[in-house]
């Protein structure tokens, strides 16, 4: 959740309040939960829906969500330098993944990132199988094609 | 598998037509050998989503939300159904929203008759105390709503370039920076932003500087930016920003 949260709002300290929101609206609908078919995708759920709700607030009060804290490395199976540049690669495509429109970073989150089968994605999008394979498509397609363009300029400019 | 096979396989992954374990496969490959030829934008997304998928909340929190609903528990407790109002206790109720409403008006106009200017003043007063108090993120809360609330000349500019300035935390001094924007018709503010851009290390507080000031055609921020261009190890979006941004007011 914490993960679905930083993705969708690009921000850490925007990601932890979010989170500790559901968490306490979770709380609060501990009753209901005992007979929810898929509790965690009705957290995601949830979820997602206080990120959008954030969101539409920061494009109403037209304030920059910039996530300006870098990710902190997690891998201890790497070389240091390695470690450095993975850290800074992870940032950069974090911040591709902001680009991306909303719907297209949810679905490639869900499946990229946190590895569900198509039809847990179904069940927490209510999006069917065929839309999701198309808009993972294009989200997994424009990454690339960002990335590789900021590749090639980074090139140039190294010379 | 050889490297045409794959090539297949990615051009599925691309098109939303793998199955999980492909997508293991995948993962797998590109991570194995940085040497052998492969394709270097794939290998850095796949490894960066692997390191996403890491990525873990903060350790405290438990402890912040167990903390938070003793809290709510003892809320719920103060704020259980209350007894029945008796007559006398109406009355006593009535006669104290009365004197409250009657006091706060005449304590209304007190205040307004005693001048713009120390209203002013403390209004920027009571923000540095809460500034001083608060969290990181508690100050940007602070920073984004008392910008809604003041107007132009309220004294909250003084508080908001200090932040910009002086603050810690990188967050809170690109929120103090926006919500500056919002007085850039103050030439105040103005001189102040332009001054910053020399001041921030940052480089996501230097893009939104230099955004802004392109934005607002202040031309007395050419020579501001030229300096910092003279920086060797300014970084490369930056420096590209100050480009544009001294051909635009040019």
């Amino acid at each position: 959740m914490y993960r679905l949260a930083r993705v969708l709002l690009g921000n850490q300290e925007e990601a932890e309040d979010t989170l500790q929101d559901v968490m306490l609206k979770l709380w609060d609908k501990k009753h209901e939960l005992s007979v929810c078919r898929n509790v965690e995708a009705f957290a995601v759920t949830m979820t997602r829906n206080a990120c959008l709700d954030k969101l539409r607030s920061y494009r109403h009060r037209n304030v920059s969500q910039l996530d300006t804290t870098v990710l902190q490395p997690v891998s201890d199976r790497v070389a240091p330098d390695r470690q450095m540049e993975l850290t800074e690669t992870t940032k950069v495509i974090h911040d591709i993944l902001q680009l991306l429109p909303e719907q297209q970073r949810f679905i490639l989150y869900l499946r990229d990132i946190e590895q569900y089968e198509y039809d847990e994605i179904e069940q927490m999008t209510g999006v069917n199988s065929g839309s999701i394979r198309v808009t993972l498509s294009r989200a997994r397609k424009k990454v690339r094609e960002i990335y590789n363009r900021r590749l090639e300029y980074e090139e140039r400019r190294l010379g | 598998m050889k490297k045409e096979d794959w090539d297949k396989l990615l051009k599925k992954y691309l098109e939303g037509e793998t199955s999980l374990p492909e997508e293991e496969k995948l993962r797998e490959y590109f991570s194995e050998d940085d040497s052998k030829e492969t394709d270097k934008p794939m290998t850095d997304i796949f490894a960066a989503f692997q390191e996403m998928g890491q990525l873990t909340g903060p350790e405290d929190l438990p402890g912040r939300i167990d903390t938070i609903l003793s809290e709510e528990e003892y809320d719920r407790k103060k704020s259980a159904p209350v007894a029945r109002l008796n007559g006398i206790n109406l009355l006593i109720r009535v006669a104290a929203v009365l004197l409250l409403t009657v006091g706060g008006f005449a304590a209304g106009m007190w205040y307004a008759n005693t001048g713009s200017s120390g209203k002013k003043a403390l209004d920027a007063d009571v923000l540095s105390a809460r500034f001083e108090q608060a969290s990181a993120s508690e100050r940007i809360k602070l920073i984004r709503t008392e910008y809604d609330k003041s107007g132009e000349n309220s004294g909250m500019e003084q508080v908001l370039i200090q932040a910009m300035n002086n603050d810690d935390n990188v967050n809170v001094r690109l929120a103090a920076a926006e919500a500056l924007f919002h007085f850039r018709s103050d030439p105040y503010v103005r001189k102040a932003l332009i001054r910053s851009l020399a001041n921030q290390t940052d480089p996501n507080v230097q893009i939104t500087l230099i955004d802004m000031l392109v934005k607002m055609h202040e031309k007395s921020a050419i020579s501001e930016m030229r300096v910092l261009l003279l920086k060797k190890d300014l970084n490369p979006i930056v420096r590209y920003k100050l480009e544009n941004g001294v051909g635009a007011l040019s």
